[in-house]
């Protein structure tokens, strides 16, 4: 079964069948997708192969139960999503963020955003990726999800729904009360360079 | 540029623009784990797709055990205090010498 002529419910069909072959060919379609949410909402100490593999048993062997009213693609965003949810819960959250437990590249994007309105030039994105990560594991599993999901992935609140269960109203407070807490630590580390 | 942007929407802008595309292909463990999990599932009895099944006919059992002491308990309270005092009455001649 080739990924152009892929058909996720006949596939569905024959791994329920016990067809190894299906099962393959269903891992392989799905992997990059799995894999995909799992970087982008796993916690910072947990190890991306691992978590993938659990999301991966957890769609077997809850496989009877896709009754494909959803796409598959979706389906397993849902339980990716969920998982990693899940990890993130045992994650202490750190209580506090101090400029000296940055990197000299991270507190240059501190520097940056303090000193000047422009946008970040490309050359800092890496590191502003490891600075936001390190606010993002300032906040609770449900928060670090919601801010993740809308804001660097641009999803619409409708599909942030779909993929969390929430409702509209939850997802937009959990996004305003995450984004207000991280706007809040941001401005601590600005302050904190500047004195 | 936009001058009117919160550092956090910068900083936001700048971290969305980092991607991270990397190989993407499984690795053997990780296929091979997980094939091993799902050959198990296969090999597990299917009557324990009945438990699920088992478990809700139980408490159904139970609701239905509850609702019909209620049900007694009621009908016993909303009975005529006659029946009581005949019964009574009766037991009363019947065992006292």
């Amino acid at each position: 079964m080739d990924a152009e002529n892929w058909d996720a419910n006949v596939c569905v069909a024959r791994v329920r069948q016990g067809d190894e072959s299906a099962a393959r060919a269903l891992l392989a379609q799905l992997h990059p997708l799995v894999l995909k949410l799992v970087r982008a909402h796993r916690p910072r100490r947990t190890d991306e192969e691992d978590l993938v593999q659990i999301v991966f048993m957890k769609v077997f062997t809850k496989l009877d139960q896709f009754s494909g009213a959803v796409p598959l693609e979706h389906w397993v965003s849902r339980i990716a999503v969920n998982t990693c949810l899940k990890a993130m819960r045992y994650e202490r959250v750190r209580p506090e963020i101090r400029l000296s437990d940055l990197t000299e590249e991270e507190e240059q994007v501190v520097q940056r955003l303090a000193s000047t309105q422009d946008d970040l030039p490309e050359t800092v994105d890496a590191m502003s990726r490891e600075l936001l990560g390190r606010l993002l594991g300032m906040l609770n599993a449900e928060d670090r999800l919601v801010v993740t999901l809308l804001n660097l992935e641009q999803k619409t609140v409708a599909e942030v729904r779909q993929v969390t269960g929430w409702s509209t109203p939850l997802v937009k407070v959990r996004a305003f009360r995450a984004r207000r807490k991280m706007k809040r630590l941001l401005e601590q580390l600005m302050n904190e360079r500047q004195t | 540029m936009n001058p009117t942007q919160q550092p956090l929407d910068r900083l936001i802008k700048s971290a969305g623009r980092s991607r991270q595309e990397e190989e993407t292909l499984m690795s053997f463990r990780t296929e091979a784990r997980v094939l091993a999990h799902w050959q198990t599932l296969q090999s597990e009895p299917h009557w324990l797709e009945l438990v699920p099944l088992l478990r809700r006919g139980l408490a159904c059992a139970c609701a239905a055990g509850v609702l019909l002491a209620a049900l007694t308990f009621t009908q016993t309270k909303s009975s005529t205090p006659d029946a009581w005092t005949m019964a009574s009455t009766v037991a009363n001649a019947t065992y006292t010498p």
